[in-house]
């Protein structure tokens, strides 16, 4: 959940950065706040985009993965930094943001298969909240500490240390039980619910497994044997 | 930090290619070093580089970064279940009732 917030914080930081970004771009390009507008609109654009694209990419290669795919994506567009020109800067942010529009929806959705249906509402908003708190916190804290040394740019220079340090915790992330066993990699699926401390009991009519979480959260896991056997087997 | 279900299936074991991706982050990496020299070049006046131009040093970086992340994706990519491995009757929920904070259980 930490691994998971953090995440959350670096995708937070980077609209948080534009506006510490924007009134220099101003000044070294000399243009209009109605052209270096073109800015956020691309990064947010990108976002959107990114969202979609993301979630379709992570039934794909699986919810971690994608969150890894797309720190990488993240540390590459760092070099927004040293772009010459407002063009180029407003492709890179579209880029930026569609990498980082990967992240968000990803982490809901490994939070929302992982944490108890009860307990799902208020540990979303918690982490959200956190992320964006987060976000803004160390958005402002590094233009602060930064920016009067080294310019607008290497805020977003920045990608390049904290994406890789997301690659570097992602080993933390347990990869969605859901999605595992989606893939018909069942024995995997039943080794991450038995490392949030599963009991396996077997019944007559389903297999039927407990399991507190590394998040504190459980997840229970219904095996139906046949196509009557249980209420919670929609594909039976 | 505690071993948890990262450790039990780890990280990028499930992927085809795990070298195929830090290749791929590495050359990510390298890409975004290669445009270090342009914004270093701008120490002098306040790190202005509008107009600079665009070297070959940042075009392969460019390049780089580009083809690590296709390297990157391809690595990520899954490997493929098992024969039999397919099991549709299977659900996976969170019970209504769990407790938070503690482990259930063995």
């Amino acid at each position: 959940m930490i691994v998971l917030t953090v995440a959350l914080v670096i995708d937070v930081m980077k609209p948080a950065s534009l506006g510490f970004v924007v009134p220099g771009m101003r000044t070294e390009y000399e243009v209009s706040a109605a052209v270096v507008a073109w800015l956020p609109f691309s990064a947010l654009c990108g976002t959107v985009v990114g969202s979609v694209l993301w979630g379709w990419l992570a039934d794909l290669y699986g919810r971690r993965a994608s969150i890894l795919l797309s720190a990488v994506i993240f540390v590459g567009t760092s070099i927004c930094g040293s772009m010459p020109s407002l063009a180029w800067n407003v492709g890179m942010c579209f880029l930026m943001g569609a990498a980082a529009g990967g992240m968000l929806p990803v982490t809901y959705a490994l939070l929302a298969e992982t944490m108890p249906s009860k307990q799902r509402g208020w540990a979303l908003v918690l982490v959200g909240g956190l992320g964006a708190v987060g976000g803004y916190l160390a958005a402002s804290a590094l233009a602060a500490w930064l920016l009067p040394h080294f310019g607008w740019r290497i805020l977003w220079f920045l990608n390049l240390p904290t994406g890789l340090i997301l690659v570097f915790l992602s080993v933390y992330i347990p990869e969605s039980p859901k999605f595992l066993m989606a893939l018909g990699r069942v024995r995997e699926a039943h080794a991450v619910l038995r490392s949030f401390g599963c009991t396996v009991r077997e019944g007559a009519d389903a297999v039927v497994e407990r399991a507190g979480s590394a998040f504190g959260a459980a997840a229970t896991w219904v095996r139906a044997p046949g196509p009557s056997a249980s209420p919670r087997s929609p594909g039976a | 930090m505690k071993p948890s279900a990262a450790s039990v299936v780890p990280a990028l074991a499930d992927r085809r290619h795990f070298w195929a991706f830090a290749g791929g982050c590495l050359a990510v990496t390298l890409g975004v070093a290669l445009h270090l020299p342009m914004f270093w070049m701008g120490r002098g006046n306040g790190f202005r580089l509008v107009d600079m131009p665009v070297d070959a040093e940042m075009i392969w970086g460019m390049v780089l970064i580009v083809a690590g992340i296709a390297v990157a994706g391809y690595g990520l990519l899954p490997r493929r279940p098992g024969a039999g491995a397919a099991e549709p009757r299977v659900t996976v929920s969170a019970p209504e009732d769990a407790p938070l904070g503690r482990r259930t259980g063995a």
